[in-house]
């Protein structure tokens, strides 16, 4: 008997004012596994990203998680489900330490949790710093320390390695490759780097899911030179 | 100030220093001293109520002066009219009464945020003026009403301290409990959920936590803070009026807290201080003292940046009328 996925996102469209950014997408992610989604601007991934997190309702579909529809659940409720989000632009409470971020994320995990992220994203040395005075890449490894002191079920990334070093997103990838049972939907254009952690990748362009398969196949290469090259002609 | 601490050993000590140094002041002021320092003291616990709005929760409100005059009738009515309980009765009614005015602004600004906010408040606290005003048997209207001087906690205590000293030290107890709740707020786990409010409500909301509930307890400890000074003012002056929920009552805190500067913990005094003892210099100097007064604080918000603070502070407030 196959288990039922973590995440399962069923037909989902969304139109901004008559432009259809997402065009009856199906997909769905297990427990465990990275599913990578690569495309050019305008693909329709964050907007995926949104709906999956629930910042953006669909136009029509359904999402579920762990075979339970929330396709109308509130942020909030998403997030006590054990869905963990990070943003294309990271979020984070500018007023607090990078300490008070984290357990804020955490609640009653504990101490330990929070040396554990911290150790992991490097982020040990700024514990007691302002998030105000952090880059823009710590910045993004403190929102994903964020998301990982939550313990997520399901963990929704946007863009991740955007605007990280190279040793920063080597940190990254092994922060990803080490999640255990956690369902990741990676959202990011750098083709390799998706191609390099995810289980599998699906290729987006105009709002639809174009190829859907391991990485490097040759259907799923393919794809990404077909929707790539559509953007730089 | 980007990368430093909120919470350094300077400020709990500095508050510490400025409430003793007013403890013992009243062995060297006047009469008059003593009497300008205990309103401004009574007041300055509503600058700490509306700055836990302000700083901690990002919310601007025009209408803290409804929650300062339903602490003062609440706590004014009952001492008129309920020989039960005595003083203490009194400040709990009035401490209720502003809890449930802040829970109804609360609940009618839950939804708003930014500029809405601040007329969602204004228009509330213009509706309590206005039926403080229709029900002008009850309130006094805008002449207000003068409690029996049996009636004031100041004259329960005039046998221990006088007049002017039980006015003065239960402004300064009041003063203390408002300065020791902020430190405590801010040091403490609802604090930080505050703060994060502030910063970004809808991340706060992606982490699990109900934005609505954190806003509500903001509010009400906010809403409190106001209504002890308002229920302190009518129990030491022996004195209500509708005209402490007019507007401008709700400007007078903004006033303060802008002037008094980003440290939660001591600016709303320090503000209400400078304001209020400004206002008085003014007042005996001048005709026009108001306009020298506006003026005088056009000149420090210029000088010391206070107005690029305020406007970094509500330009946090994103989203605005989503």
């Amino acid at each position: 008997m196959v288990a039922e996925p973590l995440l399962r996102v069923e037909r989902v469209s969304k139109s901004f004012d008559g432009v259809r950014a997402l065009d009856g997408v199906s997909l769905a992610v297990r427990a465990g596994e990275v599913l990578g989604i690569i495309g050019p601007n305008g693909a329709g991934k964050s907007t995926l990203a949104g709906i999956v997190a629930g910042w953006i309702a669909p136009s029509s579909g359904r999402v579920l998680l762990g075979g339970k529809e929330i396709t109308a659940l509130p942020v909030r409720m998403r997030a006590l489900l054990g869905i963990a989000a990070t943003h294309q632009t990271p979020r984070v409470f500018t007023s607090l330490t990078v300490q008070e971020n984290i357990e804020l994320a955490a609640g009653k995990r504990g101490e330990d949790m929070i040396r554990e992220v911290a150790e992991k994203l490097d982020l040990t040395s700024k514990l007691h710093q302002r998030a105000s005075s952090l880059s823009f890449g710590h910045r993004r490894l403190l929102e994903l320390a964020m998301a990982l002191a939550s313990s997520p079920r399901l963990l929704v990334l946007d863009e991740p390695s955007q605007g990280l070093s190279t040793e920063e997103t080597g940190r990254l990838e092994s922060v990803i490759m080490g999640l255990r049972d956690v369902g990741v939907l990676l959202i990011d254009h750098r083709v390799d780097f998706v191609s390099r952690i995810s289980n599998s990748v699906a290729v987006m362009n105009s709002g639809r899911v174009i190829a859907l398969g391991r990485p490097r196949e040759e259907a799923v290469s393919a794809a990404i030179k077909r929707a790539y090259l559509r953007e730089e002609t | 100030m980007a990368g430093r601490s909120r919470y350094s050993v300077g400020t709990p000590v500095l508050s510490a220093i400025v409430i003793t140094a007013l403890a013992l002041l009243y062995t060297l002021l006047p009469d008059y001293g003593r009497t300008l320092l205990a309103r401004i003291m009574v007041l300055s616990i509503y600058s700490y109520g509306f700055a836990v709005s302000f700083h901690l929760l990002g919310v601007m409100s025009l209408g803290h002066a409804a929650l300062f005059a339903s602490g003062m009738y609440g706590a004014g009515l009952y001492a008129l009219r309920s020989p039960v309980g005595g003083p203490p009765a009194a400040l709990a009614a009035g401490l209720a009464s502003s809890l449930i005015v802040s829970v109804i602004l609360c609940l009618v600004t839950l939804r708003t945020r930014g500029p809405y906010t601040m007329i969602a408040t204004l228009l509330l606290s213009q509706a309590l003026y206005l039926l403080m005003l229709h029900f002008n048997e009850v309130t006094g209207g805008e002449q207000g009403i003068v409690l029996p001087r049996q009636a004031t906690v100041a004259w329960q205590l005039e046998g221990v301290l006088g007049e002017a000293g039980s006015r003065y030290f239960i402004a300064l107890a009041g003063l203390t409990a408002a300065v020791l709740s902020v430190l405590l707020l801010q040091r403490s786990r609802l604090g930080r959920i505050l703060l994060a409010l502030r910063d970004d409500e809808d991340k706060l909301e992606s982490l699990g936590y109900d934005r609505r509930l954190y806003r509500f307890i903001g509010f009400s400890v906010s809403g409190l803070l106001s209504g002890l000074s308002g229920s302190l003012y009518a129990l030491t002056y022996g004195y209500m009026g509708a005209g402490f929920a007019g507007v401008m009552y709700s400007v007078q805190p903004i006033l303060w807290v802008l002037v008094g500067g980003p440290v939660i913990e001591l600016s709303p005094f320090i503000g209400c201080l400078a304001v209020g003892i400004l206002s008085d210099l003014a007042s005996g100097l001048v005709r026009g003292h108001v306009l020298v007064v506006g003026l005088g604080l056009v000149a420090i918000a210029f000088a010391t940046r206070r107005l690029v603070w305020m406007s970094r502070l509500l330009g946090r407030l994103e989203g605005v009328g989503r």
